[in-house]
């Protein structure tokens, strides 16, 4: 049987990787790239390693939710990824579920509290 | 010089596992995203071999890395829901082959009569064995190709009507039975035992009462039928002790079925069954096509019936038998 902390890190795992996607698309109605996201969401609280969030920008690209433009001016070339308009109904829609989903959420974990 | 090689090596690494397409734009990202994580460290200028394997070892494992840039794939062999249809098709698929294979040799046993049973009973397991194998391999990959390719197997639109019966409770075996089994089974051994040569008395007019069998072959099957009778009182206890359909039961079961067999096989295929009295006494040509006490049994048609369906009776009881104890057994794990 797995140990309780095996567990729980499943248990968090799984509930974190739905939501990364909608973070990214709230920090990309301006261009931004990849490892400036990774520092902008630590800051904000949301961790998110650059070898999940690198295929992550490509998964929504492909999907059209994101679009990209490479920007040669500096020394580095650097791909700097844009919500579409398609991603930003996508995005407006899914807030909306997450704030209905969170304030529900929050009222189920503190009656369940209360009964405890 | 060193350094840039293990870089571009890790990129290679990825980006070869990539479709075509998009492994140019990976490569040149990972490179930006590698120098941006040495940035960070304050080593993009002269990173150290040490900075370059730490930012590296933070991004993980190339295979792994380069997994999560492709398209969530099919990475099992047969998945759901191709895996519950296959499982069923297997069992179905095994259980025709295996009792295919046993009416074959039932056949070739009662056509081709042998006199060395064991050889025949190891080519029979083996090609049991060799004859599932193959079935199991064909109905996996059969099924590996289905799920692979997506192959629409049940559409479920009435999953309702559909709904598995709810398993039956095993019955245990009635009591009385087994007990009135095990005194019969007490009272054959202690009669075969008790009378010094139990036989078949026959009445012929011109000769009186003479035995019908060969006590000569009665002595020599004795081991035998006894090993059978104390197998027979040991199901029978088992089954008194334990659940009809445990694992102990089968066991016996099946050890009854091969003696049980065993002596069938020795009766029919015997030269010397019938005792020489009863050889001179027996005339009657006109069953002589079907019935001549000098051969043994399975030599007329008759004979090779009766020996067929009588190994085949004991085949398909153990099997079934098998087939439920299986059952009983994972249901009541599960």
């Amino acid at each position: 049987m797995q140990s309780k902390e095996a567990l729980l890190a499943g248990f968090v795992t799984e509930m974190r990787r739905g939501a990364i996607a909608l973070a990214v698309l709230s920090r990309l109605s301006e261009p931004g790239y990849g490892y400036q996201l990774v520092r902008d969401l630590a800051v904000g609280g949301v961790p998110v390693e650059a070898n999940t969030l690198y295929p992550l920008l490509r998964r929504l690209e492909e999907q059209a939710l994101l679009r990209s433009d490479w920007d040669m001016r500096e020394g580095k070339p650097r791909k700097y990824y844009q919500r579409t308009e398609t991603g930003t109904e996508v995005y407006e829609r899914w807030r909306a579920e997450w704030k209905q989903f969170s304030v529900s959420f929050n009222s189920l974990l503190e009656d369940n509290h209360e009964v405890k | 010089m060193k350094s840039n090689n293990i870089i571009e090596r890790y990129i290679y690494a990825i980006s070869r596992q990539l479709p075509v397409k998009s492994r140019e734009d990976t490569a040149r990202e990972l490179r930006t995203l590698i120098a941006d994580m040495l940035a960070e460290r304050g080593a993009e200028q002269e990173p150290s071999e040490e900075d370059i394997r730490a930012v590296l070892t933070e991004l993980g494992r190339p295979d792994e890395l380069a997994q999560k840039y492709l398209p969530a794939q099919r990475n099992c062999l047969i998945g759901q829901p191709h895996f519950r249809i296959y499982k069923l098709v297997l069992k179905i698929v095994l259980a025709a082959t295996l009792f295919g294979l046993s009416v074959a040799l039932m056949v070739e046993l009662v056509s081709a009569p042998t006199e060395n049973l064991l050889v025949r009973l190891g080519e029979w397991v083996l090609r049991l064995f060799s004859g599932g194998l193959q079935a199991f391999a064909y109905v996996t990959l059969i099924f590996a190709l289905f799920y692979h390719y997506d192959v629409k197997l049940d559409e479920e639109k009435d999953f309702l009507s559909e709904l598995p019966e709810l398993p039956e409770r095993a019955p245990k075996s009635s009591a009385a039975e087994n007990i009135i089994g095990l005194i019969f089974t007490v009272l054959f051994a202690l009669a075969f035992v008790v009378l010094p040569e139990t036989n078949i008395p026959v009445w012929f007019e011109e000769r009186g009462f003479i035995p019908l069998l060969n006590p000569e072959f009665l002595r020599s099957m004795r081991p035998l039928l006894l090993a059978s009778l104390a197998v027979g009182a040991l199901n029978d206890i088992t089954m008194l002790a334990e659940r009809k359909n445990s694992v102990p039961a089968l066991l016996t079961q099946l050890l009854d079925a091969v003696l049980s067999g065993a002596l069938a096989w020795a009766f029919f295929s015997s030269a010397n069954l019938f005792s020489s009295q009863f050889v001179q006494a027996f005339h009657a040509p006109e069953v002589a096509g079907l019935f001549d006490p000098s051969l043994p049994l399975n030599h007329s048609w008759l004979g090779k019936l009766l020996l067929g369906l009588t190994l085949f009776g004991l085949a398909v009881g153990s099997i079934s038998a098998i087939v439920k104890t299986i059952r009983a057994v994972s249901e009541k794990s599960a």
